[in-house]
């Protein structure tokens, strides 16, 4: 079962989000969003269960937790006023959790003997408003409003005044919680039918040529869908796809109405709509969606997060489509190539039949490396660097494991059937491709699937060979993505879980071949 | 035959009608190494705006640590038509004449009112992308160093004129004495708060030896003068501050706890003093702007004048590349005023909408730079009266010598400069290592440039020559055998059907083989002709290079992982064969690490073997251990590779399986009646009738051993310190980073003949314990 671990954690890995991937405590099971009727909320499983500290023998604990917990509480419904906090009772727990994992770590040994009572007040003591403020924005989860910037192409805020927001059934008012640099709205609303609407009106700005929109904005990690649409005296647009509410911090949303130039950029196009309703005139209407949804939907939404990230930043259609085209190309030439050359050494006699097929055997001893220099240069002379040509066309000239294995199978076959056809006057061409090729076919499967491993597996020759992203294959585009997102793990399992399901699909539906190919030479693959 | 009339007309249509279609479809301008950067993003689009026939393709492929694939897209004759470079980097790239001299551009444009020019850099910037005379690349931005200072830390210290106004240190003795006075300890004399760390932050032994008037390389760029006595004495001076701090174990063992971003020592009062880029002000300015700090030069030995020195980045043009004239108008463009301003805003606009000060980068080009101040920079405070300072600085600054072994330089002089402070040398023998490593390089370089070229005509007559012995050979082959009668008609089906492979042999295999051995008897960098050279790449590999030896080593330990991999492999097939019941699925299980691709599951193993977070330390961690850093450390790399390797031998075992299979089941009821326990009927029976399976997978294993790259090349580059610098993991490097391709070619012959001869004392050593049934 240890074979199965890496791969599990893997699978598990993608549907994380970065607090459990980087909390401290090993976890095998990705959390379910907390789904939350209404909004704001108390996460509460925003803390992990305080624990004894190795530092502390048992039976200290036993009567310094109770004692630590009623300190902790105490101190944080002292300091709320000063942090700008108004607390509820419910987050009880988890704001002593969330303090005690906040001094924690600064204790000593000698901090955490002598008197329960003392030790926890003195514990107590050492909390300030900061770490309340921390702990509290980390638990009470909430949508904020911040500002609103409206940018023109030079990215400058072409709207000074400051929008006034309308909600439709919630409530919209400034944030009773002071957290420190925090301003903007808090919105409290509950599950409705119809999504969450926030109206604005701006005066018109059809003439200073809007780009995008960019709205700083709390989520309360609920995992609904926010929407936008916008209707201008000119027409309307939408959001092409939405935002969702997963991240529990603050954000700026952009939306755009150029498609963004690269695709690191998260900027959300905005799409013509079409509407009903008529706008009013020379002004435009923003209205911001929030959307309901259900537990399923939201833990679909959060399991799926990696996923999507991972396909919008890879290109990884591009790449999958390159890759793709790479093993069809090959598997074609592998299979016609070398069933053609494995009947001839298999069942035709001709001259230094023999002498060429111990050298054909003996090419598979030679290291690929040394004939890796040359073959870039014949590519280079032959202005193939940066094709996937290079990557494809050496299969439709066969490879000598193959012919190998082709042959071996060839030879397992009785002739009778050949000398049959022979005396009808089949040509060596119609005994080749209307007897031998469907007796084959097993052995054939096997080749495919050797194959496409390793087309799909290949790098190196991709490394050398390719350099423009339009042309890049799945191997290489996954590590130049690594590259550029190295701790970016979610999205990187979600990635190399893509990459890797093709190959275990083959694998699953073609097991039976696979299994014989190995068996019967021997060989890995 | 098409007659020369009709090509006549042909050719310049299809021409015509080639050029019809390109003046239709917009230029492709593909550039690399470009940043994720606001403001240049604004300044592309108003590029394509204005040029509305030239579409730009920008990616970040290319950059420092991607040498490889530009080099391997001026040699396949399909580079960038633009590339952000290091300018640090730029003499060694125009050594091997990848880059495009770029004086007779400046030339032409001279007058107009967007040229390029020269004097409009500061003297640092421009000198460094000059290499033999000749211009190869534009300065983009650049950077200087100064000593940033903790006001209150000082004036806690009392460094305080009369006026209460701090004094900061002004001469290497002073900082000295500061660095240990602002030094604080706990009880326990452990280091808290440390007063100055002469190499953290940015100044490296090159800001002393400058300071101190030493050089790195003659005026004529052929001798290293790393261990000149001016660069001697900053070392000693480096070491003895060092030394004063209670030495170099524990100030670095203090610093092995610095962070980065918000956390920054410097930032959080843990470091008092340090010597760093105008970069810092930037960190300042978003993590902590209520900091108090000041900045001056950095402090001199006494009686000398403040210097600092530069770095940063420049726009070349790649040899090869297919729009040169469009390529010049990017690099023209993104060095206007107007770029500059329409980068600046957006850039500024970027920071303002996280509700951070702006602190502009310094461009290269002076007149770029002081708009940017004046226009961008904050109005007052600190950081105005900073950034001025840094500005201020650049015409005392000096910039790391532009040679092709610069590169080498730097490693050499990082090196030294450890020995000497943990005093493994001397600083003397300490530089006199290094220099004489750079000089060595440097005389190869010397050399390589002179050789005669291989004959190609005497090349190309001995080649033809070979062909038509073989030709002659095969038709005096086949004559004498060719068969009569019916016969014949199915040897001509035979040669048919066996061409495709025939073929290829030759265009793919044979060739490249002869050439392969052609070459590693010379020197070839694909951009020049070839040079022979006889044996010196062999001779150089085995007697020269111990990065080869190194690698070789490398490889070698990986070779233990064949057995173990063997046994496990041996051992779950044993379980699974007894087992009935469920062996689909387990051997499933046990085989599907080996269809993940190699960069899926490298990946993979790069998380569960991560340090902090990944499964196999959390694992340990939880029985109270503390994992190593696995990939991290030069101790553990190998071993990681290994441990991943083994996650794979499902493959092998379903070998072992067929293998096991293949045992008749009547030898253990027999032994099982003579009563033999489980382990003699193991190494009674079993092992024996495997040992042809063992065989074969000790020579397979071998192979693949020898044969490992994907794994290194990305989880660990190579890294760290070479430990996992395997063989083909150099003979890569050398053919397709350096473009060494004939001491590549020779390294794939000892690649060669070492598994050959491998295979054959395993072949001789076979019969005596490997058992074949009758």
């Amino acid at each position: 079962m240890l074979f199965a671990f890496p791969f599990v954690w893997l699978v598990t890995t993608t549907f994380k989000g970065d607090e459990e991937i980087f909390s401290e405590r090993l976890n095998w099971v990705p959390r379910i969003p907390w789904y939350a009727k209404s909004s704001p909320y108390v996460d509460q499983r925003a803390y992990n269960p305080i624990q004894r500290p190795h530092k502390v023998s048992r039976e200290m604990w036993e009567r310094l937790e109770p004692a630590l917990r009623v300190a902790l509480w105490r101190r944080a419904v002292e300091l709320a006023p000063e942090a700008g906090i108004v607390l509820l009772a419910e987050a009880r727990e988890q704001v002593t959790r969330g303090l005690w994992e906040q001094v924690r770590a600064t204790l000593s040994a000698e901090a955490l003997s002598g008197n329960p009572q003392q030790v926890a007040r003195a514990t107590a003591q050492a909390i300030d408003a900061d770490m309340l403020s921390t702990v509290w924005a980390h638990i009470y989860k909430r949508v904020m409003l911040g500002t609103l910037r409206v940018l023109d192409e030079a990215n400058k805020n072409i709207l000074e005044e400051k929008v006034e927001w309308k909600a439709r059934h919630g409530r919209l008012a400034p944030n009773e919680t002071k957290l420190s640099g925090e301003e903007g709205l808090l919105l409290t609303y509950a599950d409705f039918s119809g999504g969450e609407a926030l109206t604005t009106y701006l005066p018109d700005l059809t003439e200073a040529r809007v780009e995008r929109l960019a709205l700083s904005f709390h989520d309360d990690e609920s995992w609904r869908h926010v929407h936008l649409l916008l209707i201008t005296p000119t027409g309307a647009y939408r959001s092409k796809h939405p935002f969702i509410m997963g991240n529990g911090s603050w954000q700026d949303v952009t939306w755009t109405f150029r498609p963004p130039r690269d695709r690191r950029s998260l900027e959300i196009t905005l799409v013509r709509a079409k509407v009903t309703s008529q706008p009013t005139s020379h002004q435009w209407v923003l209205i911001v969606t929030i959307s309901p949804t259900s537990p399923l939907r939201a833990a679909f939404d959060k399991f799926a997060r990696n996923y999507r990230e991972a396909i919008r930043y890879v290109p990884f259609w591009t790449f999958a489509r390159n890759s793709m085209v790479l093993v069809v190309l090959n598997i074609a030439g592998q299979l016609f190539a070398c069933s053609l050359v494995a009947y001839a050494f298999a069942r035709l006699s001709w001259p230094g039949r023999d002498v060429i097929f111990v050298v054909l055997l003996s090419t598979m001893m030679l290291p690929p490396q040394v004939t890796m220099v040359p073959v870039f240069l014949i590519v280079r002379k032959l202005h193939w660097y940066n094709t996937l040509t290079p990557l494809w066309l050496p299969s439709f000239f066969g490879s000598a494991f193959f012919i190998f294995l082709l042959r071996q199978f060839l030879m397992t076959i009785p002739r009778d059937l050949e000398d049959a056809a022979k005396i009808d006057g089949c040509s060596y061409f119609g005994l080749y491709w209307r007897i031998m090729l469907p007796l084959i076919r097993p052995a054939l499967a096997a080749v495919a699937i050797f194959q496409f491993l390793g087309s799909w597996n290949d790098f190196m020759g991709p490394l050398i060979y390719i350099n423009d992203l339009r042309l890049t294959p799945l191997s290489l585009g996954l590590f130049q993505f690594q590259q550029e997102h190295a701790a970016e793990w979610g999205m990187l399992m979600a990635g190399s879980l893509l990459m890797t399901l093709p190959a275990i699909a083959i694998f699953f539906v073609a097991q039976k071949y696979f299994i014989q190919g190995i068996t019967l030479t021997g060989i890995k693959a | 035959m098409l007659s020369t009339r009709a090509l006549c007309v042909i050719v310049p249509s299809v021409l015509l009608l080639r050029g019809l279609a390109a003046a239709d479809e917009p230029i492709e301008l593909v550039i690399w190494g470009v940043w994720n950067r606001e403001g240049w993003r604004k300044c592309f689009d108003e590029f394509e705006r204005r040029h509305p026939n030239i579409r730009l393709i920008t990616s970040a492929t290319g950059g420092r640590m991607d040498e490889q694939k530009l080099m391997c897209g001026i040699a396949g004759g399909a580079p960038p038509d633009c590339i952000n470079q290091d300018r640090f980097s730029v003499g060694g790239w125009a050594a091997r004449g990848a880059f495009l001299p770029l004086d007779k551009f400046i030339e032409r444009d001279r007058g107009r009112p967007d040229a390029v020019r020269p004097e409009d850099f500061y003297k640092a910037c421009w000198q460094e992308v000059v290499y033999e005379g000749r211009v190869y690349a534009i300065p983009i931005n650049t950077d200087d160093r100064a000593l940033y200072y903790n006001e209150d830390l000082l004036r806690q210290a009392g460094y305080v004129d009369a006026d209460g106004n701090v004094v900061p240190p002004r001469t290497w003795e002073e900082l000295k004495e500061y660095a240990v006075r602002l030094t604080e300890r706990d009880a326990n004399g452990k280091i808290i708060r440390i007063g100055f760390i002469p190499n953290y932050g940015n100044s490296w032994l090159y800001l002393y030896a400058w300071q101190n008037g030493g050089e790195f390389m003659s005026p004529d760029g052929k001798r290293c003068t790393l261990d000149a006595p001016e660069n001697v004495a900053a070392l000693q001076y480096v070491t003895d501050v060092y030394d004063a701090l209670g030495g170099a174990e524990e100030v670095n063992g203090f610093a092995a706890s610095f962070q980065t971003g918000e956390l920054d020592p410097f930032l959080i009062g843990k470091v008092a003093m340090v010597i760093n880029g105008n970069w810092h002000l930037e960190a300042i300015a978003r993590y902590k702007p209520d900091l108090h700090f000041g900045v001056v030069p950095a402090p001199v030995p006494e009686g000398r004048k403040p210097i600092t020195w530069s770095g940063g980045f420049s726009w070349a043009i790649p040899r090869g590349a297919r729009h040169v004239e469009e390529a010049w108008e990017f690099i023209r463009f993104m060095n206007s005023l107007e770029a500059a301003r329409i980068d600046s805003a957006a850039e500024q606009a970027y920071a303002r909408s996280w509700g951070r000060t702006y602190v502009p980068w310094m461009y290269a080009n002076r007149r770029l730079n002081e708009m940017a101040f004046a226009e961008f920079a904050p109005k007052s405070g600190r950081l105005n009266r900073y950034l001025r300072l840094f500005i201020d600085l650049m015409p005392h600054s000096r910039f790391r010598p532009v040679t092709p072994v610069g590169q080498l330089l730097w490693d050499e002089h990082v090196r030294a400069m450890d020995a000497a402070i943990y005093h493994k040398q001397t600083p003397q023998d300490a530089l006199a290592t290094g220099a004489r490593n750079v000089q060595r390089q440097l005389d190869l370089l010397a050399q390589a440039r002179s050789g005669r070229p291989l004959n190609r005509r005497a090349v190309a007559g001995v080649a033809l020559l070979g062909a038509v012995a073989l030709l002659v050979y095969a038709g005096w082959f086949f004559k004498r055998r060719w068969p009569v009668g019916a016969m014949r008609q199915e040897a001509r089906a035979g040669i048919a059907f066996a061409s495709p492979w025939l073929t290829g042999f030759v265009i793919f295999t044979g060739g490249p083989v002869v050439a392969s051995l052609v070459l590693s008897f010379c020197r070839y960098d694909v951009l020049h002709p070839p040079v022979f050279i006889g044996v010196e790449n062999y001779r150089t590999l085995l007697f020269d290079d111990p990065l080869f030896w190194k690698s070789l080593g490398n490889t070698w330990f990986m070779v233990l992982g064949v057995p173990i991999g063997m046994a496990i492999g041996l051992g779950v097939a044993m379980l699974l064969n007894s087992a009935v019941r469920g062996l689909t699925i387990y051997r499933t299980i046990y085989y599907m690490p080996a269809i993940v691709p190699t960069v899926a599951s490298s990946i993979l193993w790069m998380w569960v073997l991560n340090p902090q977070h990944g499964l196999i330390n959390r694992g340990l961690a939880a029985l109270g251990i503390a994992g190593p850093n696995w990939l991290t450390s030069a101790e553990w790399a190998k071993p990681s590779l290994i441990l991943m390797g083994l996650w794979g031998v499902g493959q092998g075992m379903i070998i072992w399986l067929a293998g096991l299979k293949g045992i008749p089941e009547t030898y253990y009821e027999a032994a099982a009646i003579d009563g033999a326990s489980a382990v003699r009927r193991f190494t009674s029976i079993t092992l024996p009738m495997l040992t042809p399976y063992i065989f074969f997978s000790t020579i397979m294993g071998i192979i693949g051993t020898f044969q490992i790259f994907n794994q290194a090349y990305i989880m660990t580059q190579g890294g760290p310190v070479d430990s996992t610098l395997f063989l083909v993991y150099y003979l890569f490097n050398n053919g397709f980073r350096y473009f060494k391709m004939g001491y590549a070619s020779a390294l794939a012959w000892v690649l060669f003949w070492i598994i050959l001869i491998l295979t054959l004392i395993q072949l001789k050593l076979a019969p005596r314990w490997v058992h074949y049934e009758q």
